[in-house]
């Protein structure tokens, strides 16, 4: 039939799409850059203690100190300027408008990530008995900040 | 024509009484609970096997709020939106219930006055339970919070609304027995009953046909999301990666093997899956590793 016509509409379809895709991605704002890797940043390191209070690897003082002295590090970035409101409510990422309509509600339960990666740091280094209940507490404020201010999927 | 309108009348009223017979309700046999005495304390686990909360605590509510079993959460399906009742022991929920009423409600989908409930009650799962199960439930449900708020009508168009018909849909596909899969292994046939009976894990991961009934032969093969955007993920071994204590681990920390933490409707499941003993985590992931493909 129009094979040729077939073809060439594919590969039209194609590039439109391959430009979308790079436009989109060129366009992520760098406040969305930075708070994804932040999110990253904490899952890699809860990975480090969580497999350890698993017992999935051996426990290692070190390296699960250096652990919860990261995330107390993702703890002390200041959010403030991280989710302006073009940001919230988009397609493009999970954050939710309510963000921007209730900021102290969703600063404070940063704040409760400030002090549960405290109290994670203040057991790490002593064994891995502690980190279960740390970790615990920890996700908790993961989870409160999820149920809230993220796209539920 | 007598003859004709005789003959026609004969025929309405065959059709007549064998539709009223074909979705008649179909109760408990009455010596269910023969010898069967149920207890608050073992009952709690049931509750939360069960996942009662999940649906009919109040919306937006944590901790021991959720024992108040005032309903009100919506739940918006292709079929209309159903309204969860209160069913807390009060005047406003079931507090003049029976046991026996209790068990037809929860295992055939049958109200005291003889109705269909509609099956986004996941009664065709719970009909898998234990009668030993049920009883403690109920005696648990008596220790629950009272509520008086009123229970507001479903918003569900013709002929859904019809609630008669639904006998016909319970004939079809409501089970009366566990039959995915056979297993002599304890702590498996442990996992099994949590999921396919209690959990009604199966209401959500397994796809449904036309007219809503599970596709049995795609068990656990995930779905389409029933209240909205996205899929349910397959939970067949061949499907879902996870190590065995990575599910277990997810069902009580509510953390991913990525550390990300849970979303959508796994929230409120874990929740409550959350409150049982580790080994009833660990007998669902066996369950789980044991399923069939989904291929």
């Amino acid at each position: 039939m129009h094979r040729p016509l077939t073809i060439l509409a594919l590969v039209g379809a194609f590039a439109a799409t391959s430009v979308a895709f790079a436009e989109e991605h060129a366009q992520t704002p760098r406040e969305v850059k930075a708070r994804q890797g932040l999110m990253n940043v904490i899952s890699l390191n809860l990975a480090v203690v969580g497999d350890m209070a698993k017992g999935e690897t051996e426990y290692d003082a070190e390296a699960a100190e250096m652990a919860a002295d990261s995330l107390m590090g993702v703890a002390l970035v200041d959010q403030t300027g991280l989710w302006p409101d073009a940001t919230l409510g988009t397609q493009s990422n999970r954050a939710l408008g309510k963000i921007g309509e209730d900021r102290a509600g969703f600063l404070a339960i940063w704040d409760d990530f400030d002090a549960a990666a405290a109290s994670l740091q203040a057991v790490a280094a002593d064994g891995p008995e502690g980190l279960g209940a740390a970790l615990g507490e920890l996700g908790k404020t993961c989870k409160a900040c999820h149920d809230d201010y993220r796209v539920s999927r | 024509m007598r003859r004709l309108l005789l003959s026609a009348g004969a025929i309405l009223a065959i059709a007549v009484v064998t539709g009223v017979w074909a979705t008649r309700p179909d109760p408990l046999p009455a010596d269910t609970f023969a010898g069967v005495a149920g207890e608050a304390a073992a009952g709690e686990l049931v509750f939360n096997a069960a996942g009662c909360a999940g649906c009919h605590s109040a919306p937006e509510t944590d901790g021991d709020a959720r024992l108040v079993l005032a309903g009100g959460q919506r739940f918006a399906t292709e079929f209309g939106t159903f309204v969860a009742p209160n069913v807390s022991p009060s005047d406003a929920g079931i507090g003049g219930w029976s046991l026996s009423d209790f068990a037809n409600a929860t295992q055939r989908g049958i109200a005291p006055n003889g109705a269909h409930y509609y099956p986004v009650f996941p009664y065709s799962s719970y009909a898998l339970a234990e009668p030993q199960d049920i009883a403690d439930l109920w005696a648990f449900w008596q220790t629950l919070p009272p509520s008086d708020a009123a229970s507001l009508p479903h918003d569900i168009g013709f002929p859904y609304s019809v609630r008669r018909g639904l006998g016909l849909w319970k004939a079809r596909y409501v089970p009366d027995l566990m039959r995915t899969m056979d297993t002599t292994d304890p702590q498996i046939a442990r996992g099994q009953y949590l999921v396919e009976a209690l959990g009604h894990c199966a209401e959500c991961h397994t796809p449904r046909d036309a007219l809503g009934g599970l596709n049995r032969d795609a068990w656990m093969a995930g779905a389409p999301n029933p209240s909205g955007k996205g899929t349910i993920p397959a939970l067949t071994p061949d499907k879902l990666e996870w190590s065995a204590g990575d599910i277990a681990s997810y069902l009580k920390t509510g953390f991913t093997p990525d550390y990300d933490s849970a979303g959508g409707s796994m929230v409120e499941v874990i929740a409550n899956i959350a409150l049982l003993p580790d080994a009833d985590r660990d007998a669902i992931a066996a369950y789980l590793k044991a399923l069939p493909p989904a291929g």
